[in-house]
């Protein structure tokens, strides 16, 4: 210690200091984000905005919330809208995410033709690779 | 006291200089971004262990401070995984993969992950640029016509932006960042260009030998070859067909600020050389 007194000066013992705190923080909160999230498989969630559906001349938005409430990512998460119309047939809508971490939250719109409120809508995750 | 801060100024912006050169490739490669999202804390530990051995290792031989003593390289170490790792969080937020929204902790392992090239990039940076006294400069100053050290200035930043430029125009980082940035991600790139570049070459003393550029100004010089990269970072975008004529102009200007990030950065580098 007293080795390093002498060969420090106060300029470069301060900001090793500083350093140091960086280096902790950040191994702190990468420890702390695999405590909270943990290994657990990737269990994806969605949530449907249905008030923030969006009418236009191609067709209707309807934006969705992707959670991975798990601990692990999923890779090429694939989730599926199917809207069941009054008049007895489906339309399916479909997007891809690449990547969704444990606790990671994407947004995503998915597109109908028809008007999502006239008919039945369930959206679930349909596939994921466990990389 | 003043000339430890000065010393300590001058080691610092020559890592965060080294950092960015360095390092600007892998910072725009998505699978560093994914790969640190998906790595176990051991991983993640083990990255980060190796981080400080080779960063102790490197100071021990070059290093952008003069002592190595085997104290002072950890100090160095430690030094250059902090700019590292500060550099990569920059960097990551300003391309929006490090977003406030995810959670504070969704981003640490790609910022853990992009930190060992960084640091390496800071650890290296004196050895690299430092005291690089040509002959010329040597036997005396050599007064060149203005008109040649502009053909030089313009030169040496088109070729040093092509020259990390045609590593990343290719690829599809460029479009996902564009992507997924919004106006003030935007504003935040050019502001990391120009302070990058300026890092780089004026305020590391990596050019101190040198003769004052063509423009004399720190300051308009940086603005001046930050105009080349952007016209060196369309022209790539356009040569390898990243943009077509028809595209919309927003998204084109939107590209090129993007790929100018990493290309002004190469630049600055290309300048040092001259």
């Amino acid at each position: 210690m007293s080795t390093r007194l002498s060969e420090q000066n106060t300029a470069e013992r301060i900001t090793f200091i500083a350093s140091l705190t960086i280096l902790a923080v950040i191994v702190g909160l990468a420890i702390w984000a695999d405590i909270r999230t943990g290994d657990a498989s990737p269990t994806i969630e969605i949530e449907v905005h249905e008030a923030s559906i969006r009418e236009t001349e191609n067709g209707f938005y309807v934006p969705i919330s992707v959670t991975n409430t798990g601990g692990k990512t999923a890779q090429d998460v694939v989730v599926t809208g199917e809207l069941k119309r009054s008049n007895g047939t489906t339309e399916t809508a479909e997007v891809t995410f690449a990547f969704l971490a444990g606790a990671e939250e994407e947004q995503a719109e998915l597109v109908f033709s028809s008007n999502p409120a006239d008919g039945e809508l369930t959206v679930r995750p349909t596939s994921f690779i466990v990389p | 006291m003043t000339e430890q801060w000065d010393n300590e100024r001058l080691a610092f912006t020559r890592a965060f200089a080294g950092a960015a050169v360095f390092g600007i490739p892998l910072v725009y490669t998505m699978e560093m971004w994914w790969i640190g999202k998906s790595l176990p804390i051991t991983h993640l530990l083990a990255v980060f262990a190796l981080g400080l051995l080779a960063n102790f290792g490197l100071a021990h031989v070059a290093g952008f401070r003069k002592e190595s003593s085997l104290l002072m390289s950890f100090d160095q170490a430690v030094d250059a995984l902090a700019v590292g790792i500060l550099l990569a969080a920059f960097l990551l937020f300003g391309m929006n993969q490090l977003r406030p929204t995810d959670g504070l902790v969704q981003g640490v392992g790609t910022v853990i992950l992009l930190a060992l090239p960084l640091s390496l990039g800071a650890s290296a940076a004196r050895e690299v640029f430092e005291g690089r006294v040509t002959d010329e400069e040597k036997n005396g100053h050599v007064h060149l016509p203005v008109w040649k050290r502009m053909v030089a200035h313009i030169g040496a930043t088109a070729i040093g932006g092509v020259f990390i430029g045609l590593s990343i125009a290719p690829t599809d980082e460029v479009t996902m960042v564009t992507a997924g940035i919004t106006r003030w991600h935007l504003f935040l790139i050019i502001g990391l260009s120009l302070l990058l570049s300026y890092l780089i070459v004026f305020a590391s003393g990596f050019a101190r030998h040198q003769p004052p550029g063509p423009l004399h100004h720190a300051i308009s010089e940086t603005v001046f070859s930050y105009a080349i990269s952007l016209l060196v970072a369309i022209l790539l975008l356009i040569m390898l067909e990243r943009v077509r004529p028809g595209d919309p102009l927003a998204e084109m200007v939107r590209q090129t600020i993007v790929l100018a990030l990493p290309v002004s950065i190469g630049g600055a580098a290309g300048r040092l050389v001259i």
